[in-house]
């Protein structure tokens, strides 16, 4: 199960396990969202590769219009997968 | 040992999780190992989906304790051999400007296994990861 509320001001809460599944259906969603995005990773359980490459074609496409993208309140576990993937070294974490 | 059987789908992950979770919870599987194995075995399923969409349709999965162990492992029949242990590590230190999704997958399986085997036999690959509990 995964979820993803857009509020205004570009927050996004991720919340539940974000697969190959879910990473599809999310892509659009987050396509759509312009300017300076924070995802807050507090209630986002799980992440997978599909979810990186969503966070890795978010950051370019923003990066590219003068804008970043912010993680912040990552749990341990899904913290440990995007520093796997070296993503801690390009993406904005807090 | 339990055995579930899997259609040649993404849309099979929920039930590969749910398979996988009433594994971890029978089995007192401690839940950052429960994470690995699901991170590993999602990987190693959407791969075998998107890169052998030749082969039979449906994918087993097999999961089993042995001592502080768990071994999973996921068989693919009629299909072309690709040992995926060998696959290129994927340059972590490269810049944001070259860095492409994709090529993550299984770099992240070696990550969080503590064994990863391929073995090829009449046109059925297996994948067999080995997860320590102790790890």
């Amino acid at each position: 199960m995964f979820s993803m509320e857009v509020e205004p001001g570009g927050l996004v809460r991720l919340a539940g396990r974000l697969d190959a599944a879910e990473a599809d259906r999310a892509t659009a969603d987050l396509a759509a969202i312009d300017g300076a995005v924070t995802l807050d990773c507090s209630r986002l359980e799980y992440v997978s590769s599909a979810g990186l490459s969503l966070m890795l074609i978010m950051h370019k496409r923003l990066l590219a219009n003068g804008h970043a993208l912010r993680l912040v309140n990552l749990q341990p576990l899904v913290r440990n997968v995007i520093n796997y993937a070296g993503l801690n070294r390009i993406l904005q974490i807090e | 040992m339990e055995e579930c059987r899997l259609s040649r789908s993404i849309g099979s992950l929920e039930g590969m999780f749910t398979f996988l979770d009433g594994f971890v919870a029978r089995n007192g599987v401690p839940e950052d190992a429960a994470f690995d194995l699901r991170l590993a075995l999602e990987e190693l399923f959407t791969n075998m989906v998107k890169y052998h969409p030749e082969g039979a349709d449906q994918i087993h999965m097999r999961l089993e304790r042995r001592g502080g162990n768990v071994l999973a492992t996921l068989q693919d029949f009629d299909v072309e051999s690709f040992d995926v242990t060998t696959a290129p590590r994927p340059d972590l230190d490269a810049p944001v400007e070259s860095r492409r999704p994709g090529g993550m997958g299984l770099h992240l399986v070696r990550c969080v296994t503590d064994d990863f085997r391929y073995e090829y036999r009449d046109r059925s690959s297996t994948i067999t990861v080995t997860k320590r509990l102790d790890s």
